[in-house]
């Protein structure tokens, strides 16, 4: 039970650092919390669902066409919207409404295009066979999305440590105006992340029929609880900390379905509180405000 | 090389400077506005400023100096106004590209790139501003950061980021410098060597302007000095002239009055 739990533990925990990386990608560069971005998951997944069922695409197949969809649709938002807002005399609290209404107009679309019944792909999409690791069998989806969500945060971690844009997109994250006065494009940038960001939700969507049940337009609203607290468990504004968020997140998730199921629905809410009490920064503050 | 050259405007060839053929200021502004709310920051302020010229930019706090460098580095859009570098407009655009065409500024409070190293601050600069890396090494010697290259930003004390904050800026080769409160923090000494530094950088043919509230500073540098209160300009010429000026002792007496 314990070795089931823990390797149970860490799939999910890599899956849900995915689910938050978009999130805490755009607030690090552009000081916004996207509360669209469960929607966008939402959206990823009935993508995901689409290409299953009219051209029997695995959700692993469907990435190629979600990467290139969602990037663009990022930036697109970015340059209809955030310019815009941030020109405001209030652009925090105009970008809660905004997304809020985003996130909302998103939902009511999905009904009206998917209507609202639950569906799903079925997990032997991947195989019958169940993956065995440590005399624990596992379903091969959840594999599947381990590794898939391993590759995309080493993606992530390319982007931001190796290339160009990352460079100035860092630079963005740890000064914004400093990053302005050294000649760089805040816009282009902060638009790459968005995009960046709305693609990452939309493939970790492509995934959630396996990891976190069947896919509905209302599904966004938990996804974007459970994102903000990997991403303030992981530290707000530092990326690959919300890969320990989502460990911290993924680990007592499983322990809590293990040993006390009934209370698991609770966890979003009582690790977000207990982080709030105890480490209020974050798990990587300390690196974080040196990063 | 020739100080005497560059100190007469629209001369000398040194530097990249476009339009020598005709008479226009190396910074313009002209009717800048910029408001808060209902709250005026700044109110129809205009001022020229030639090549190698340091202009002192004084008034009580909330008189608009620090709004002034946001609006004419872009940091902050307009509301009213135009800012034209070499006879060129450069109010429509955005911060980065005012830097790419020589235009840049410090700040009060530097927010130095905190992960970086010292190195890698003025690197970036170097890189974006599209300046080119080979003159990295000599803004860290001139802003006597050098022995602490590979020292991160975020364990700089408040002088050595001030100069860091200097030294990001010269690697984008600027023609224009809006320096925002360099003197408050530093020592008599460190004063006085950042004048000397400031007024070094005037003579090879950078303009600047200079916010500041030590007025023995601003009398190091600068010749010319422009008083401002509620976003306008109260007063132009001297320093000591300022100190004499019935308007400006009001305003300032006022401050501390009130």
């Amino acid at each position: 039970m314990l070795a089931y739990t823990l390797v149970g533990g860490l799939l999910f925990g890599l899956y849900f650092g995915l689910v938050a990386l978009g999130l805490n990608l755009v607030f690090g560069v552009m000081r916004l919390v996207n509360l669209a971005h469960g929607d966008f998951l939402m959206l990823g997944a009935f993508a995901a669902y689409w290409a299953y069922q009219l051209f029997g695409l695995t959700p692993v197949s469907a990435l190629a066409a979600e990467v290139v969809i969602f990037s663009a649709l990022g930036l697109a938002l970015y340059y209809a919207v955030v310019p815009r807002l941030l020109a405001s005399s209030d652009p925090e609290m105009l970008s809660f409404i905004l997304f809020f209404g985003l996130s909302q107009a998103l939902q009511a679309l999905a009904v009206i295009a998917f209507g609202n019944n639950p569906r799903s792909i079925p997990a032997t999409v991947f195989g019958r066979a169940p993956v065995r690791i440590l005399g624990q069998a596992f379903p091969a989806a959840w594999m599947v999305s381990g590794v898939v969500s391993v590759a995309l945060v080493l993606f992530v971690y390319l982007y931001l440590y190796h290339s160009r844009l990352g460079r100035a997109t860092r630079a963005v994250m740890s000064s914004r105006e400093e990053a302005m006065v050294s000649g760089i494009d805040v816009h282009r940038v902060s638009a790459a992340a968005l995009g960046v960001g709305l693609m990452l939700a939309a493939m970790a969507g492509a995934f959630s029929p396996f990891m976190l049940g069947s896919i509905e337009p209302g599904m966004g609203t938990a996804v974007t609880t459970v994102s903000f607290t990997v991403t303030v468990i992981g530290t707000l504004g530092e990326p690959l900390g919300t890969v320990l968020g989502g460990l911290v997140y993924g680990m007592s998730l499983m322990l809590m379905e293990s040993y006390l199921s009934s209370w698991a629905n609770l966890l979003p809410y009582l690790l977000l509180i207990a982080i709030m009490l105890v480490r209020p920064a974050g798990l990587l503050a300390r690196r974080a405000r040196y990063a | 090389m020739s100080s005497e050259v560059s100190r007469v405007s629209g001369v000398s060839g040194i530097g990249r400077s476009a339009a020598l053929s005709d008479n226009a200021a190396r910074l313009e502004a002209s009717g800048l506005a910029k408001r808060f709310g209902g709250f005026r920051a700044l109110d129809g302020l205009s001022f020229r400023l030639e090549r190698g010229e340091i202009l002192g930019l004084m008034g009580p706090n909330g008189s608009g100096k620090t709004t002034t460098i946001n609006v004419v580095s872009g940091v902050y859009s307009a509301d009213g106004g135009e800012v034209c570098l070499d006879g060129k407009p450069v109010t429509a655009l955005a911060p980065h590209r005012r830097v790419r065409l020589g235009l840049n500024r410090t700040f009060q409070v530097p927010r130095p790139l905190r992960g970086l190293t010292v190195h890698q601050n003025v690197e970036v600069a170097a890189v974006y501003s599209g300046a080119g890396t080979d003159v990295v090494a000599q803004c860290l010697e001139w802003a006597e950061l050098a022995h602490l290259a590979g020292r991160r930003a975020s364990t700089l004390n408040n002088s050595q980021q001030k100069r860091l904050d200097l030294a990001r800026a010269l690697a984008t080769r600027p023609r224009v410098l809006l320096i925002d409160e360099m003197g408050a923090g530093l020592n008599p000494a460190e004063l006085e060597t950042m004048a000397h530094k400031l007024c070094a950088l005037a003579e090879q043919g950078v303009a600047l302007v200079v916010v500041e509230h030590v007025l023995g500073f601003l009398q190091m540098v600068s010749s010319r000095v422009i008083v401002m209160n509620a976003g306008r300009a109260i007063f132009e010429g001297t320093v000591a002239a300022a100190a004499e000026d019935p308007e400006v002792v009001r305003v300032f007496l006022g401050e501390r009055h009130h």
